[in-house]
């Protein structure tokens, strides 16, 4: 790759449209409100130019804001666009030739633009009289000429959707009957034309395949599958169109493109389909009427990718080249040539819309499971020969890979390596990462090297709503550590056309193969919220739950709740009620012999929110360890932690009676409904970003009043005593304590995320992914809200830092150094088998993964660890210690005989 | 000819009150934000340098020369950051009033209100090179001199082969000295490891001389 730039996230970095010139490409993005030209050489901006005027709506239009990009092709360097009321021309110089205001109103809308050598031409729609206004600007200088109307039939909707535009030419698909609407391009000439094509069926698309001021083709596809190809020719000297039927019989699911290229004879018709696991060519040239020269080509994919989704094909310098973007996100270049299609490039861009992510350990190595194997077993005799045989096949095994080593050398090393990267590590830092795209592709990525073990391409995939997100649940159905079984995840989501329909999927996270037994695509109700059993059911395995509309838990397979659920623990459920805005909460009720595989919930709770609307709920990682219950004061008394497990963290937003917008942030308790904290936050902008680990809480947002980035940390403590030191429960009595401070951040956020390790021994950092590109680590200790704003010998003694409201930052602690990442959504972090390190990886537009060492490297030796110097000053020592044994006895032996 | 102006901005108002009066929207005018990146000669690689706006509101690409604009942006108040790599550049506020008029500032994040003014159009220049990382500790003889303990540890060593030359060789402090000898002498009734083999394994066919 050899530049690549990155827009803004938000409507005013998305690509409308680029057209291409020699040099560099004009881009047109913001609805038609910025147009930039950048070099194709660097990359390098060669000039820009926007709007001079915004709408600053009043009342939120409903409407989806409509832009229309042209290029003029009686004069190739001028661009034409029309946003909503506003049209203007630039020059590929970066000059802006004119810009004016189209009034709009309710009813009168901008629709399509047009262009002539003389003039510009704007058609906009009357929707009280039912007529298109079509109005002439003049090219040069924008100004209005003459316009005309024309009875319409259209809403302004379905004239966005149904028709297009082409030369001087409005197309507009009525049912089986397709509408020829001929603008007349002069002054002297004012009636408009209307010609129809009637189709077989329903006409479901218009495509215009290729355009030119003298020349076009377009594509009629019905309902019924069948595809038709039209010619436009234009009559010499006026400004009328013939058209002619094309002989082409085409595959309903076939996509088309049309390449010219100077070399070229005429214009080359480019059919594709795919099929399965292949894609079909058939190029062929277009000679008046009919198709010659028809060659085939075909490419066997790698993978399935669904459907095609968008076709170019293209002839530089002779070379034929196909671009396609496939229903997967996959990108592909295809070269075709005498000797047949060739895959020249596969991106799968699929990863730049990452959703979820969970991490499977590697399977153990066959020694050891074989070590595993060794205690299994019952009864004294059966122990003893597992052991021995066991033992004995160690042996084995060592004196062949010996073997192995002295006669083959390195020669099957890649083979060897290949396996190994499967197998574990001895502190298990190499993991599988399993992701799903919004697309519907899954991928399992190993972390040592990045690279794809295997992809799985889900075709009817819909993602679910969580707030205002999109989710998929993805979980651990089996874990890695029952050797004997293969490890299992399960996804679930809805049905792409059907919303209401669930499909889960269960897969090894190894090899991505299905497993067809825990598969479906039909659940007998509609899934309102789904999540995991406490308890392994059958071989280890784990079941789904699901809660669906009328409030009924099921399993899934179906088993009794009372093997799903604990039955000495009471089970809680919370919901979320969107059209009332309330948290509802549930209770399970478990008779231990009852047999149902579905029951009803009792609603036990209720916390509802009155003029603030819920935007995010955010809940503690699943790996979250405690260490230790308190905090070990300055002098030697103990401040005990409140560590609920059962709490979430709430944000909501809304405007108050002095119209002051305000952002609120609750720790809601999810067993008994009641809230633990409450934080009101005014003139604050979300993302509110949150991290909730052990007994504290770190969030961040926007502070407009100040305009600067601020984290809040508060950390919850039970006091000076514990009220049950053996386990908790949200029933006890206890009024956490709470701390609070602010900070100041010095960049923006992302995303935000805590580091997790095995024990939860090592010191907290909190890794924050900022929009300049970076990923910064700071010790959770900076946000400590206990910082003292004067510091007393206690509190140096605790080890607290004096209170500093700006966080600084040093980039030594950027983890990704100067390989920036930009549009980072989520960060994942996951616990290796070392107390020291925690892994770390960064999804959104760009992936990163590395491991970071909150506490410094305590548990293992540095990467330069001289094991030369000890083993040798060992040897010398030892050695060393003989000889001084020596010369001290003949010492001791001459001193006696004085 | 300024009458001919003038009369221009009353027409263009005119219709600014007319359509605001038929349509919802109001108008805002939009401006251009203009500025320069100065790297230093030999490093002249603007590739990877973005220029965001407010955290990534508005992104800018620099022109071959170092300039940048960033069109289309409404009056306010903004933080605009020059993000690279390799370099490290001092972000700066811009203020755009409704007239349009830039004043540019410099971005002090804990007293707001607090105003230093800088030069619009916005230059930037390198204020430093980020580091990234720590300089790994690398074992040299020289460090080891400059250790306070080892040289402790050398100061006591020489005192201790000195001071016995030095010291006058009286009787009593020889006998002192001796008794000082005694401290290091090994304890005799601490049991010894390898008499504790010996007799574990009772291996010796050599007897082991009497202690006088």
């Amino acid at each position: 790759m050899r530049w690549r730039k990155v827009f803004e996230t938000n409507e005013y970095g998305k690509i409308d449209r680029i057209i291409w010139y020699d040099q560099e490409s004009v881009i047109i993005s913001g609805q038609g409100r910025r147009a930039r030209s950048l070099r194709y050489a660097d990359g390098l901006e060669v000039w820009q130019l926007a709007a001079t005027t915004t709408n600053t709506n009043s009342n939120q239009d409903t409407v989806a804001k409509h832009c229309q990009v042209i290029k003029n092709r009686y004069d190739p360097g001028t661009i034409h666009i029309l946003s909503d009321d506003l049209l203007w021309s630039v020059s590929s110089y970066g000059e802006m030739l004119w810009s004016i205001e189209i009034p709009i109103k309710s009813t009168l809308k901008n629709l399509f633009l047009l262009s002539t050598s003389q003039y510009v031409i704007v058609g906009s729609l009357d929707s009280n009289s039912n007529q298109l206004q079509v109005t002439y600007y003049s090219k040069q200088d924008g100004q209005q000429a003459f316009s005309s109307s024309l009875p319409w039939s259209f809403n302004a909707k379905d004239s966005l959707n149904k028709c297009s535009t082409m030369n001087n030419l409005i197309l507009c698909s009525n049912n089986d009957e397709l509408s020829i609407i001929t603008i007349p391009t002069t002054t002297d000439d004012t009636n408009v034309k209307t010609r129809h094509i009637k189709a077989s069926s329903k006409i479901e698309q218009i495509r215009i395949l290729y355009e030119s001021t003298t020349r076009s083709v377009i594509l009629i596809k019905s309902d019924n599958g069948e595809t038709k190809i039209y010619q436009f020719n234009k009559k010499e000297s006026t400004s009328e169109w013939d058209f002619n039927e094309l002989n082409i019989q085409m595959k309903s699911n076939s996509f088309i493109s049309i390449a010219t290229d100077k070399n070229l004879a005429g214009q080359q018709i480019l059919e594709a389909s795919a099929n399965d696991q292949k894609l079909n060519f058939h190029v062929s040239t277009i000679n008046e009427q009919t198709l010659t020269n028809t060659r085939s080509y075909s490419v066997e994919l790698p993978e399935n990718m669904g459907e095609i989704e968008y076709l170019a094909y293209s002839v530089v310098k002779n070379t034929q080249l196909v671009t396609l973007r496939m229903q997967d996100g996959s990108l592909l270049v295809i070269k075709l040539a005498d000797n047949g299609a060739e895959l020249i490039l596969h991106r799968d861009e699929a990863l730049s819309s990452i959703i979820s992510v969970e991490t499977f350990d590697l399977s153990l190595s066959i020694t050891q499971m074989r070590i595993e194997e060794e205690f299994g077993g019952t009864g004294m005799f059966s122990m003893f020969t597992k052991r021995i045989s066991s033992q004995v096949s160690q042996l084995i095994s060592f004196f062949l890979r010996l073997m192995d080593l002295f006669t083959h050398g390195n020669r099957n090393r890649d083979y060897l390596d290949k396996q190994a990267a499967l197998v574990r590590d001895e502190f298990n830092l190499n993991k599988i990462l399993i992701v799903v795209t919004s697309v519907g592709k899954v991928f399992g990525i190993l972390t040592q090297s990045g690279g794809i073990l295997w992809k799985n391409f889900f075709p009817n995939f819909a993602p679910f709503e969580h707030f205002n997100a999109v989710h998929v649940p993805l979980f651990h159905i089996r874990s890695a550590a029952h050797y004997t079984h293969e490890p299992l995840a399960s996804i679930v989501y809805r049905d792409r056309n059907s919303l209401h329909d669930t499909h889960i999927r269960t897969f090894n996270p190894y090899t991505g193969d299905l497993e067809n037994n825990l598969t479906t695509s039909s659940l007998p109700y509609h899934v309102k919220r789904v999540f995991l059993s406490t308890q392994a059911v059958d071989e280890f395995c784990k079941v789904l739950l699901f809660v669906d509309t009328n409030n009924k838990i099921h399993t899934y397979p179906p088993v009794p709740l009372s093997r799903a659920l604990s039955t000495t623990i009471p089970t809680y459920i919370y919901l979320f009620d969107k059209s009332e805005q309330a948290f509802v909460g549930y209770y399970l009720s478990i008779d231990e012999n009852d047999q149902k595989t579905s029951t009803n919930l009792k609603e036990v709770w209720r916390v509802s929110f009155q003029n603030e609307e819920v935007i995010n709920i955010h809940t503690r990682l699943s790996s979250d360890r405690v260490h230790s219950a308190g905090i070990v004061l300055g002098d030697r008394s103990v401040l005990y932690k409140y560590t609920n497990p059962n709490l979430i963290a709430v944000v909501t937003e809304g405007i108050d009676y002095q119209k002051v917008p305000f952002v609120n942030i609750y720790l809601l308790d999810t067993v008994t409904g009641s809230l633990k904290l409450s934080h009101t936050h005014k003139r604050v902008k979300s993302p509110v970003h949150i991290v909730l680990s052990e007994n504290w809480i770190v969030y961040t947002y926007y502070n407009q009043r100040y305009r600067r980035y601020e984290a809040v940390s508060s950390s919850l403590f039970e006091g000076e005593a514990q009220y049950n030191y053996s386990t908790f429960s949200s029933f006890d009595p206890i009024e956490p304590v709470i701390q609070s401070k602010a900070y100041i951040l010095p960049y923006g956020v992302n995303a935000i995320q805590v580091t997790t390790t095995e024990k939860g021994i090592t010191s907290r950092d909190i890794i924050m992914a900022t929009p300049n590109g970076m990923l910064i680590e700071i010790p959770w200790i900076l946000f400590d809200p206990r910082r003292p704003l004067d510091l007393t010998p206690m509190d140096r003694e605790e080890g607290l830092i004096m209170y500093t409201p700006e966080i600084m930052v040093n980039f030594e602690s950027v983890i990704n150094y100067y390989k920036y990442v930009y549009n980072i959504r989520g960060i994942h972090t996951v616990a290796t088998g070392l107390e020291s390190t925690s892994i770390v990886f960064a999804y959104g537009l760009d992936l990163f993964f590395t491991r970071v060492f909150p506490s410094r490297i305590f548990d293992q030796l540095k990467d330069d660890f001289d094991f030369m110097i000890i083993g040798w000053s060992t040897v010398a020592f030892v050695v060393g210690s003989f000889v001084a044994k020596r010369f001290a006895s003949i010492h001791q032996t001459k001193k006696a005989w004085k | 000819m300024s009458n001919v102006i003038v009369c221009c901005l009353f027409y263009s108002v005119l219709i600014i009150i007319t359509t605001s009066s038929t349509t919802s929207t109001t108008k805002a005018p939009l401006y251009t934000i203009e500025g320069q990146i100065v790297l230093p000669p030999d490093e002249n690689n603007l590739g990877n340098i973005r220029i965001l706006v407010d955290e990534g509101l508005y992104i800018g690409v620099p022109h071959v020369d170092g300039t940048f604009t960033i069109s289309g942006v409404p009056s306010g108040s903004y933080i605009v950051s020059v993000n690279s790599p390799f370099h490290i550049f001092e972000p700066v506020r811009i203020d755009i009033n409704k007239k349009g008029k830039i004043r540019a500032r410099a971005v002090n994040f804990i007293e707001p209100g607090k105003v230093t003014t800088k030069k619009y159009p916005l230059r930037f220049e390198v204020h430093s090179k980020p580091n990234y990382f720590q300089k790994r500790e690398v074992y040299r003889v020289t460090d080891l001199f400059s250790n306070p303990l080892v040289l402790q540890a050398t100061l006591l060593v020489v005192s201790l082969l000195l001071l016995p030359k030095l010291m006058p060789q009286g009787e009593d402090l020889q006998g002192a000295l001796q008794q000082t000898n005694g401290l290091f002498q090994p304890n005799p009734n601490m049991p010894d490891i390898t008499d504790w083999f010996i007799r574990l394994f009772g291996a010796p066919t050599r007897q082991r001389p009497a202690r006088n």
